[in-house]
């Protein structure tokens, strides 16, 4: 026993290294877990309001940018506004249109934390459950995708941007409908990788990659990248396209968070189809 | 005594506070990641004791974390730095011993300081990375943003040593 305490006493400076060490990697370990909760980075109440300090600062600095961009979607969005219809038939034919139903509804938020620089970025935004966010929904800027909301507090909600190794999009050719999945491949923050489309596809540099609308998660036709690249490698089906995408992440500011109203309707239907073929 | 404390806790803040929210913001092409807070481990005092030493570390590694939702990388690496910390002294020990109880540009000279920052840094930044990128992409990206970002480091610590030097002087004066 004496013995064991003089080698304890001996080699204290090591035992503290590396019981230090295990903490971290323990630490690394639990965080890397995919379903594990990043709540304590950067949804919490005290990194949550630094950050948001920090924004307000830095944001002045973009404002003009920031402006022009509103001010472009706002006329985009007029245009299709009801009041710049004019009735066809004059106004005493009242229609009830029933044949449209809203699908989504979206909530504009702002990124108070943001990267592009690690393996696995994320994104916090500025509101969280008590503006009705909630883990899932998806998340798009004026310019195109942006990630997929994971956690939620009461005011901040931690976004997996589409810069993470586990994300990966529903996407199709705008001009051929032709799908695939959008995943990024950790280089360069500008370019993701268009995967699973066939050789036969006629692929053109340039062609414009818009969501499918397949997922439960984002609207169809969300602008997502142009393809810059592609070959075919050999003894394989499919091409490898590199896109560059339309937003540029690090410029992030105001992002929409898109709820889908129909979304369990939608999963409940497709629930039963499995369960049928199970019986 | 208590000044040495309270300079020490101010440096902490300082570092914690650039590296947050200034320099983790420089995500040139996703190369360039300047983690120069470990200046604060490498610089700590001689008359703090080599466990001391590694606590603080792991609390510097820890509060980055936090800020950088990174959770137990660069507390690994902080204490990784704060290890190698004491061989790395004895290693590069002057002919006549340190004749003062503080590890700075001032007191060791321009030459000795440099090599003394540029492996530790190199070592902290070498851990990190490799950390980071252990199950994604290969050894030879991983060392390019090593070098790339220890380059950096070392020129934005050498500044952050600059301000110590200053500061000295004021204190003297007064």
């Amino acid at each position: 026993m004496k013995r064991l305490f003089l080698l304890l006493k001996k080699y204290n400076h090591l035992l503290l290294f590396l019981f230090l060490e295990i903490i971290a990697v323990y630490l690394l370990v639990q965080n890397n877990h995919f379903q594990q909760t990043v709540f304590l980075n950067t949804a919490n109440r005290v990194t949550g309001n630094l950050y948001e300090t920090k924004n307000q600062v830095v944001e002045y600095f973009r404002l003009k940018k920031i402006n022009n961009e509103l001010a472009n979607e706002n006329a985009r969005l007029k245009s299709q506004a009801f009041s710049s219809f004019q009735p066809l038939f004059g106004e005493n034919i009242v229609i009830n249109d029933t044949v449209y139903y809203q699908q989504y509804t979206y909530l504009s938020a702002k990124t108070i934390n943001n990267s592009v620089n690690k393996r696995e970025n994320y994104i916090t935004l500025n509101k969280g459950s008590l503006n009705g966010i909630e883990p899932g929904m998806g998340v798009i800027s004026t310019q195109g995708v942006v990630g997929i909301v994971k956690n939620v507090s009461n005011h901040y909600a931690t976004v997996i941007s589409i810069l993470h190794p586990k994300t990966s999009i529903s996407a199709k050719f705008k001009k051929n409908k032709y799908f695939g999945s959008v995943v990024w491949d950790g280089e360069n923050y500008r370019y993701g990788k268009l995967k699973d489309i066939p050789l036969h596809v006629p692929v053109k540099v340039g062609d414009t990659i818009v969501t499918s609308g397949y997922s439960t998660i984002f609207p169809a036709n969300v602008p997502i990248g142009v393809v810059v690249d592609f070959y075919a490698p050999e003894g394989e089906n499919f091409f490898d396209i590199t896109i560059e995408f339309t937003q540029d992440y690090q410029q992030l500011n105001y992002v929409y968070v898109v709820k889908n109203l129909t979304k369990t309707e939608h999963l409940e239907l497709e629930k039963q189809n499995t369960q049928d073929t199970e019986e | 005594m208590l000044r040495d404390i309270v300079i020490l806790i101010f440096r902490f803040t300082a570092y914690v506070l650039i590296q947050v929210l200034v320099l983790n913001n420089i995500q040139f092409s996703g190369y360039i990641n300047p983690y120069p807070y470990i200046l604060f481990v490498l610089t700590l005092p001689l008359w703090i004791s080599p466990n001391l030493v590694l606590l603080l570390s792991f609390v510097l590694g820890l509060t980055i974390d936090v800020f950088s939702g990174t959770l137990g990388l660069h507390t690994f690496a902080s204490v990784f730095t704060g290890f190698i910390r004491q061989g790395l002294l004895s290693l590069l020990k002057p002919n006549n011993d340190y004749k003062s109880e503080e590890i700075s540009l001032q007191n060791l000279g321009f030459q000795w300081f440099l090599v003394y920052l540029s492996i530790g840094i190199f070592i902290h930044h070498l851990v990190l990375f490799t950390i980071e990128s252990l199950s994604f992409t290969g050894f030879f990206h991983t060392l390019q943003v090593t070098v790339i970002s220890a380059f950096f480091s070392i020129i934005i610590a050498f500044i952050f040593e600059l301000f110590r030097i200053k500061s000295k002087q004021e204190n003297i004066l007064e």
